[in-house]
């Protein structure tokens, strides 16, 4: 026995545990954020109310005086007359005494003028018609809340968004008017998996009144809905978000899986006589990412950095590509760093080159190299498809079809989930519920997105407000994630 | 792999506390987390409960954390000690002889096979030595901290840590 011996019997956690765990760690954070702004929201109902009610009683007893003033001042102006020492005006309290007959108290003078009138009833000012009317100027408490706009009972919608769909859901909600309460929902970008957890998580740990997912919500997650009590769900398909990897119309087809996708674009693969080592890419032709491949320069042109279609490839081919090789999938669980690092880095070498999709793309890029590749967005595809070649990935044509059934690799739906309760709770819900079931009208080229098919466009116009059940979910083909 | 994470850990311990990539964190911590416990305990079910508890812990008082008073890993080391601590605690009223004269009855050759590994053969060995040597084995091998850590958390000198595995090796090798 030594050191080595010892250190070898050391294990990774297992892959479900750690997963398992970090959901729960996730859901833990979404219920305590919850948790928290729910304390604050207490505590500012407890202001407003209190405020309110001192408010309204401060109302009601002005109400209750004026309605009391002019029998009292009657009565005051009968006695003042009988006896002028003994009168003292309610509003100067007790502790008022003349001083001499000269100091004869307020509205002896005026006793001739009508009762109820304000220097008669000797209360300057707040009693009387005028203070009435001054009175009902003061908001009722609950106008105080509403038109104060210090106070509100609601909340700025909270959305969830899955990291593929950030920018899109971020750009459709940035490209509003300015709204009529001034409260912007509030979107937050977390995993599917972490976020319909939430979604239905009991009573007030809840932390998002929408989801934004890149999948279908689960059957086992439903079930966890309504074991909450969550049953008023609704469901709306948004639409997809494609990518298709093509090249020039000219070119020599080609099929590639994603393993070779990844081989040819990221920076660091591991390396093939030792696979738990990484090395920077030294693949320069396709033949050398898989002999079965035709020798062929690598020339790849895919989305910026920064946008949502870099994000798709990143998340619906390099990854998968990367997770076909064993040495790295281990680290999926065992360091989701280096993972997520080696999985979504592309090579800097020239032979990935960032494109734009502009007209200018394909007479540059694939006319000048018609053996390059490129990635699009569907709808890119589908409008310049006379001048490229189908597409290069293997399985199935890109359609909308095979997005629907999931069939096709390069795309994944977006799907909303509204938790019908919260609806009446949060300000503005619906209208952010409409602008997201609105997402083709304000969804900017370049972002991938795929409308519906007109039919599955037309049973979702059908059926706004229905609610989710079990059923729906059964008959569904699962959709990758 | 060790040595890579442990120095993105130390690079991330100079970083402010606003900067913790908690993500990264829990990448990094959690095999060690999960080991010490595996070699604090001889390995068994309740390893995968305690090193949940700990993360629940540290996760919700992550806010608390004050990076000027210790290590990140100080720091949730320090958790999981408290977390053996009162586990192991509430296990020590063991059950009475009788009882664990039926219960060595029930030996099975599944079980006999478990025991037979590395680990729980180390396990049975570390359980004779004081808890201080058997937090020391945990935290060198099980959690992989070097010595400074150790000492650290401890309240050893970071020689005498080294001293004190050297001989606590040297025994188990005799037993083994």
């Amino acid at each position: 026995m030594n050191d080595e011996f010892l250190k070898a019997l050391r294990r990774d956690p297992p892959p479900q545990f750690a997963r398992r765990l970090k959901q729960q760690l996730q859901a833990q954070d979404a219920r305590a954020k919850r948790r928290s702004w729910s304390l604050r929201t207490r505590a500012l109902v407890f202001l407003i109310v209190g405020s309110a009610f001192a408010g309204g009683m401060l109302v009601l007893e002005k109400h209750s005086s004026e309605r009391a003033e002019p029998a009292q001042s009657q009565a005051q102006i009968a006695a003042a007359k009988s006896d002028p020492a003994a009168y003292r005006p309610r509003s100067l309290g007790p502790g008022f005494v003349p001083e001499g007959n000269d100091a004869a108290p307020l509205g002896i003078d005026n006793a001739h003028e009508p009762a109820g009138s304000p220097a008669n009833t000797g209360f300057p000012a707040q009693s009387g018609p005028a203070a009435a009317g001054s009175a009902a100027a003061v908001p009722s408490p609950s106008e105080q809340t509403m038109q104060g706009g210090l106070i509100r009972s609601q909340q700025a919608a909270r959305i969830a968004v899955s990291p593929l769909t950030d920018a899109l859901v971020r750009s459709v909600i940035n490209r509003q008017p300015p709204r009529k309460s001034g409260a912007t929902p509030r979107v937050e970008t977390i995993e599917a998996d972490a976020a319909l957890a939430a979604l239905c998580a009991p009573g007030n740990a809840r932390q998002f009144d929408m989801v934004v997912a890149s999948r279908r919500i689960a059957h086992a997650e439903f079930a966890t809905c309504r074991r909450n009590g969550i049953d008023r769900i609704i469901e709306s398909k948004l639409g997809y978000q494609a990518l298709v990897l093509t090249s020039g119309r000219d070119s020599t087809p080609m099929k590639l899986s994603a393993s070779d996708v990844y081989l040819a674009a990221a920076k660091r693969i591991p390396d093939p006589l030792e696979p738990a080592r990484f090395i920077d890419n030294s693949n320069v032709t396709w033949d050398q990412v898989d002999f079965k491949l035709e020798y062929r320069p690598i020339a790849l042109f895919g989305p910026a950095r920064a946008t949502p279609l870099h994000q798709l490839f990143a998340t619906a081919l390099l990854e998968p590509g990367c997770n076909a090789q064993r040495s790295i999938e281990r680290l999926r669980i065992a360091n989701p760093t280096l993972h997520a690092e080696l999985c979504h880095t592309v090579r800097g070498d020239r032979l990935y080159s960032e494109v734009e999709q502009t007209a200018s793309l394909i007479p540059q890029n694939l006319w000048a190299d018609p053996n390059a590749f490129v990635l699009v967005d569907y709808e890119f595809y589908r409008e310049n498809r006379d001048q490229l070649s189908a597409s290069a990935l293997e399985g199935p044509e890109p359609s909308t079809a095979a997005f629907a059934d999931g069939s096709y690799p390069l795309a994944r739906p977006i799907y909303l989930y509204v938790d019908l309760t919260h609806l009446t709770r949060v300000t503005e819900a619906y209208d952010v519920m409409r602008e997201l079931q609105s997402l083709e009208r304000f969804a900017r080229g370049g972002s991938g997105f795929v409308g519906l098919e007109e039919h599955e466009a037309k049973a979702q116009r059908s059926r706004p407000w229905q609610t989710l059940s079990e059923s729906d979910l059964i008959p569904e083909r699962s959709v990758p994630r | 792999m060790v040595s890579q994470q442990m120095d993105m850990a130390n690079a991330r311990s100079r970083e402010p506390a606003d900067k913790v990539d908690w993500d990264a964190v829990y990448a990094d911590q959690l095999p060690r987390i999960y080991n010490y416990f595996r070699f604090r305990l001889g390995g068994g079910a309740e390893v995968e409960d305690l090193t949940a508890r700990t993360f629940e812990k540290a996760w919700s008082a992550r806010a608390r954390y004050r990076r000027d008073l210790a290590g990140f890993s100080t720091w949730l080391f320090r958790i999981a000690q408290n977390v053996g601590i009162d586990y192991l605690r509430s296990r020590r009223p063991h059950a009475p002889l009788d009882a664990a004269v039926d219960l060595a009855a029930e030996i099975t050759p599944e079980l006999e096979a478990v025991r037979d590994s590395d680990l729980s053969r180390l396990g049975r060995l570390t359980a004779r030595l004081p808890e201080r040597e058997q937090e020391l084995i945990a935290l060198k091998y099980g959690a992989a901290l070097n010595n400074r850590e150790i000492a650290r958390l401890t309240g050893l000198s970071e020689s005498n840590v080294g001293t004190s595995l050297y001989r606590i090796v040297q025994t188990l090798r005799s037993q083994w």
